[in-house]
């Protein structure tokens, strides 16, 4: 079953520190822009919802066309963002908890400056295994 | 995620972090051991925030993340929670420990009260070098709240070594520039210490610290 989907973390700062196509559909050319064009629109829209709620991971937020994007917001106010056409939630929140562990053993890499790109390519295998595994 | 470190080892750590950066590193220059040391406590209150928020939901207001500073950070670090937090509800908050884990084991030099000018200088010494230990911590607290979306500045105060640790939290509500002052001052012959740091300023300090310090790592890390 072919699935289009894009994993973004953004920073507490806005600056995307990393991106990933881990759909298991073919990238098009055209789709590549569309897919972070539509996920940076909807930055807006988690930051007034993270305000609002206490819970960490915020459901579909936003839709465009037959696409959604799910957001899940850590305590440093790093945003974790997937760009998908499933409806499979559970198995997004057990994606994002994954990645948010993942996230914090680069975090405690006392050489990783936070706020900047992620460019560990073990981190890019871990994230696409799992997004095998979940998406 | 996370496991226990034998105590006697952090102890170890810790002093011999201080007296490196108070006695090789910076001989001459107290001001400077203390910034460095501050900044790495930062650092590591960055990361353990991070860590230690993971399973819990998101902080509503000021108040909830001191509060979990006060009792669930502390008690990570510490096997205990903070004895005591007062505010005065215009962004000052006072933490007290009654019993500060990282300094019960400090000893401190007996001197005789009928104070003669060196021995008040020896007095003065000691209260310089417990000082110098209180900034990791401060550093760890600063960290760990910024991290949370709180900007502020953090000083530490010992009134009865090890009874007591003050720690002091003012809020920077408005992004004014503020001078950062190192001011060591004796009112009764008791040292308070205060140092405020202009957020920015801390964390281009650290920046900067970092990259001329592991800027040989760094460049081997990009080379894999």
């Amino acid at each position: 079953m072919t699935s289009t989907a894009c994993f973004i973390i953004v920073s507490r700062n806005d600056i995307p520190i990393y991106e990933a196509e881990v759909g298991s559909a073919a990238k098009r050319e055209d789709a590549a822009q569309l897919h972070q064009f539509v996920l940076h629109a909807a930055l807006d829209i988690v930051q007034d919802l993270a305000w609002t709620t206490s819970a960490m991971f915020l459901k579909a937020i936003d839709r465009f066309n037959d696409l959604v994007v799910s957001v899940y917001v850590t305590a440093g106010h790093t945003r974790f963002m997937l760009l998908h056409d499933s409806r499979n939630e559970d198995g997004i929140k057990s994606f994002f908890q994954e990645v948010h562990e993942l996230y914090i053993k680069i975090l405690l890499n006392p050489l990783y400056l936070p706020g900047s790109r992620i460019t560990s390519s073990h981190f890019d295998t871990k994230v696409r295994a799992l997004a095998r595994k979940y998406l | 995620m996370g496991r226990d470190v034998s105590e006697s080892c952090i102890d170890s750590l810790l002093t011999e972090m201080v007296s490196t950066y108070c006695n090789r590193f910076y001989a001459n220059k107290p001001e400077l051991a203390a910034r460095r040391i501050e900044a790495i406590g930062y650092q590591v209150g960055h990361q353990l925030s991070e860590r230690y928020t993971m399973e819990r939901p998101c902080f509503s207001d000021h108040l909830e993340a001191i509060k979990f500073i006060c009792k669930d950070f502390w008690f990570e670090l510490f096997k205990k929670q903070i004895d005591n937090l007062k505010t005065n509800h215009r962004g000052t908050f006072v933490l007290q420990d009654n019993r500060f884990r990282w300094l019960t084991r400090m000893s401190i030099d007996q001197s005789p009260e009928n104070g003669t000018s060196e021995e008040l200088s020896i007095m003065a010494d000691n209260k310089t070098m417990q000082s110098m230990h209180l900034y990791f911590p401060c550093g760890i607290i600063r960290g760990a709240l910024s991290n949370l979306g709180i900007p502020c500045a953090v000083s530490a105060d010992i009134s009865n070594l090890p009874a007591w640790l003050y720690e002091e939290i003012w809020m920077i509500t408005s992004i004014t520039p503020d001078h950062e002052n190192l001011t060591f001052s004796s009112f009764d012959g008791s040292l308070v210490l205060k140092i405020s740091f202009d957020v920015f300023f801390a964390l281009v300090c650290t920046v900067i610290i970092m990259i001329t310090c592991f800027w040989k790592k760094f460049k081997h890390n990009e080379q894999i």
